[in-house]
């Protein structure tokens, strides 16, 4: 059937409501979200609606902030860091369309809610903030079982021993763990998650943290959390112990440092400046352009 | 003394099953699928005991249940009825009352199996040291040293040469991967293995040295086997008491030497006359 | 209480081949009691059903009819006969014997560790083990650079005499012996008698089979004569 002309133009009352979704979709994203807060780190399932971007380009993150803002909420949404990078902006500005009265923000410590994909903030989050990660693939178990259902009841019994063959085989191979992102972390001593492809320099934030982290995997349909004050441990042997990045130089033996802001605290990235040199700075571009106004100020 | 392993009653219906599945099968009715309901009966009532350090063969042609029941104590398959406890340093579990975590547990840490296909036994996608390290660390090892070493140990005692140890088992040869199983069923220092046709399709000077090897193992370790095959040189080789079954029943069971050299019922007559 | 080893009443042994529905009456019941020391030998015509009751009294056959009543080192009374097989298989571990004339044996162990077996089965230190082995293939000249090899290339000769060695390093309070010098030469034969009479002075009780009646004459304390049922019916 064509559409017709009143269905092409939209009718009375057709126009979006607050915050893009319907009620009704609000209200189920919300029941999953309490799920998944209550039984930290299991994927609840969920009726991942279409949103006008791409699925794979953070719809899943999308739902999940759109479900929990309000009037009065400040937004800050990430990309590897940056506030700046095209589908950042662009889902920040999304937000303020269909959000009134919600603010944008680049500032961390200003922001209510923060989506990100691949990063946590260098400043740490407080207990009135929530950070909302999207997720392209939320099952650690798919890499070692293929069949959902096998992995679902893995999950319930927490028969995770299959993941430490992965870290096993790993040792024999590179006599290292070599996992670099989306590092297997066991949620309050159960469930293990797949925390997203944050670096392993990120994954100590997630244990015992002030605010709410909440994963929205919109193409796989799954939403998780790790709630404030949970135990979140990246798993690994006992002898053999969990690592994160320490951007040394092996020439100095020194850790690099940003080279806008000096910073020698925080996750690095790297990449080669216009005469082709190798060269360092803060991945989070919010943190780095505070500590230059910072020192400005001083100055 | 008590049994490890006493089993009572044990049955398995496939299919929907109906009053007359058990009268009307069984070897004197020479089927094992009801007439009435079409269910095939591959357990019935079957009662024995295992003791301690003691290993017992179950004999039968192929569809005669001997594997079925042993899936069943090893929580493969579920019983349609009957009963088994598994006493375990002197504390008593019966087997089919667990939940589904306990029966894990108990299957990960206690209970070592040997299968005759090595891809139902096996990852083929990681290493032989690696399949060894899944037992271990499925009852809680988690010291990367200390699953090296035992991984290292075990397979050179199953004699697989250490420089494999790191290879992916799919690139050996059948004998190889069977002593990689046997590896790892040993693994947890489990107090009761399974053994399931191990040496059936090997070849009959790799059979033999396989067959010593699970002979010294028991030895040395005391541990209590369930031997299944329909190979009588199995039986004779490795096994104190046998029991032999068909269509689903256990139809005699002696000392070993006792049902190869004077079986009872004409079923095991005829069988270890055609052996002969 | 009985000071007897062995008490054997009315043992019979018959068999029923199912595939041509009949009954094979082997021996008839035979009773006889037997003292620490002592050796009984089964003696009558060949196919009269001496191996049968001597196997019926290790239970590797059914016995059809009677009582072996067997007095284990603790004291107790225990009717072989009947035993459950449990305890049958804790007897010949580590009491009651057997030999054969046959040897079933490890292809990949060496002599010496096939005759250490038993004693290594009941939990005997390795090092004692062999010694009592080496004692015993010594005894019955099995040349000592034959040790280390496996028994599988031996002559049936050798063979048989490994079996012996083994079945003697066991020991035990019984010991049934089913031709145990049957084909061996008079050197070896000799050889093999030594050791029984040794382990009849240590006090092992023996029933056995001999297939030369000079070595019943010398052996034997008593001897049970054998018959076949159908032979003794007809002879009545």
């Amino acid at each position: 059937m064509f559409p017709t002309d009143t269905m092409a133009q939209g009718h009375e009352g057709a126009e979006y409501g607050f915050a893009f979704l319907d009620e009704d979709a609000k209200r189920e994203l919300r029941r999953s979200i309490f799920k998944a807060v209550c039984i930290p780190g299991h994927q609840v399932p969920y009726a991942s609606r279409e949103m006008p971007i791409a699925r794979g380009f953070g719809t899943g993150g999308m739902q999940v902030t759109l479900a929990l803002l309000g009037p009065r909420d400040c937004v800050k949404v990430i990309d590897q860091g940056a506030d700046d990078s095209v589908n950042a902006a662009n889902i920040r500005a999304f937000f303020s369309l269909t959000c009134p009265g919600v603010s944008g923000t680049t500032l961390t410590e200003a922001a209510s809610v923060i989506q990100t994909r691949h990063r946590i903030p260098e400043l740490p989050l407080r207990n009135d903030q929530i950070l909302v990660f999207q997720v392209p693939y939320p099952d650690p178990l798919v890499l070692v079982e293929p069949n959902a259902a096998t992995r679902r009841r893995m999950h319930g019994r927490a028969d995770y021993a299959r993941l430490w063959v992965k870290l096993y085989e790993d040792m024999v191979a590179f006599d290292e763990i070599t996992i670099s992102h989306r590092y297997p972390t066991r949620i309050n001593g159960h469930y293990i998650i797949d925390p997203s492809p944050i670096p392993r320099y990120d994954v100590p934030k997630l244990h015992q943290a002030d605010c709410l982290y909440l994963f929205g995997a919109g193409r796989e349909k799954r939403i998780y959390a790790v709630p404030p004050h949970t135990d979140a441990i990246p798993i690994t042997f006992a002898d053999v112990p969990f690592t994160v990045e320490e951007f040394i130089d092996r020439k100095t033996g020194k850790r690099h440092c940003c080279r806008r802001c000096g910073a020698t605290d925080s996750f690095l990235d790297e990449f080669p400046d216009e005469d082709g040199n190798r060269v360092f700075q803060c991945s989070d571009a919010a943190y780095c352009d505070s500590r230059l106004m910072q020192q400005e100020a001083a100055e | 003394m008590t049994p490890i392993l006493n089993v009572e009653h044990l049955t398995r219906i496939h299919g929907k099953g109906c009053d007359r599945c058990l009268t009307s099968t069984g070897p004197e009715h020479d089927t094992n699928i009801c007439p009435h309901c079409g269910s095939v009966v591959a357990v019935a009532d079957a009662s024995f005991q295992l003791h301690r350090g003691e290993v017992l063969g179950i004999m039968g042609e192929s569809g005669s249940g001997k594997s079925s029941l042993v899936k069943m104590l090893y929580f493969d398959d579920q019983p349609t009825s009957g009963r088994a406890t598994y006493d375990l340093d002197g504390q008593s579990h019966d087997l089919f009352s667990l939940n589904e975590a306990q029966q894990r547990r108990l299957r990960d840490t206690a209970m070592g199996m040997v299968y005759q296909n090595p891809s139902l036994g096996l990852n083929f996608d990681i290493s032989a040291g690696g399949n060894i390290a899944e037992r271990l660390l499925m009852s809680d090892e988690l010291r990367y040293g200390v699953i090296r070493e035992k991984a290292r140990a075990l397979l050179a005692r199953t004699e697989v040469p250490p420089a494999r140890m790191d290879e992916l088992p799919r690139n050996f040869s059948g004998g190889m991967q069977q002593r990689v199983q046997i590896a790892r069923a040993l693994s947890t220092g489990a107090p009761l293995l399974f053994l399931d046709e191990v040496t059936t399709g090997l070849d009959l000077s790799v059979q033999a040295r396989i067959l010593d090897l699970i002979m010294e193992l028991q030895e040395e370790s005391g541990v209590s086997m369930l031997v299944v095959t329909h190979d009588l040189g199995v039986v004779r080789h490795l096994t104190t008491r046998t029991i032999v079954m068909k269509y689903g029943r256990i139809i005699e069971s002696g000392l070993t030497d006792q049902i190869l050299e004077d079986p009872q019922a004409a079923y095991t007559q005829q069988l270890v006359s055609s052996a002969l | 209480m009985s000071d007897f080893i062995l008490s054997v009443k009315g043992l019979g042994k018959g068999f029923y081949l199912h595939d041509r529905a009949k009954h094979i009456p082997a021996a008839v019941g035979i009773s006889f009691d037997l003292r620490a020391g002592e050796l009984a030998a089964l003696v009558g015509p060949s196919g009269a059903g001496k191996s049968s009751l001597l196997k019926a009294i290790y239970r590797s056959y059914v016995p059809s009819e009677g009582v072996v009543n067997y007095t284990t080192a603790a004291g107790d009374v225990v009717d072989l006969a009947h035993a459950p097989e449990t305890q049958i298989t804790a007897l010949r571990r580590s009491e009651i014997g057997f030999v054969t004339q046959f040897l079933h044996c490890l292809p990949r162990l060496t002599t010496l560790d096939v005759v250490a077996r038993p004693l290594l089965q009941q939990g005997v230190a390795r090092a004692e083990a062999h010694e009592v082995a080496a004692e015993m293939l010594d005894a019955l000249a099995i040349p000592k650079q034959l040790w280390d090899a496996t028994p599988a290339t031996f002559s049936g000769g050798e063979r048989q005499r490994v079996n012996i060695a083994r079945s003697f390093a066991q020991g035990g309070r019984l010991m049934l012996l089913d031709e145990p010098t049957a084909s061996l030469d008079p050197l070896s034969r000799e050889k093999v008698c030594a050791m029984i009479e040794r382990a009849k002075a240590q006090g092992t009780a023996m029933v056995a089979i001999f297939h030369d009646m000079e070595i019943v004459e010398r052996l034997a304390d008593q001897k049970i004569t054998v018959t076949r049922k159908a032979f003794a019916e007809a002879a009545e």
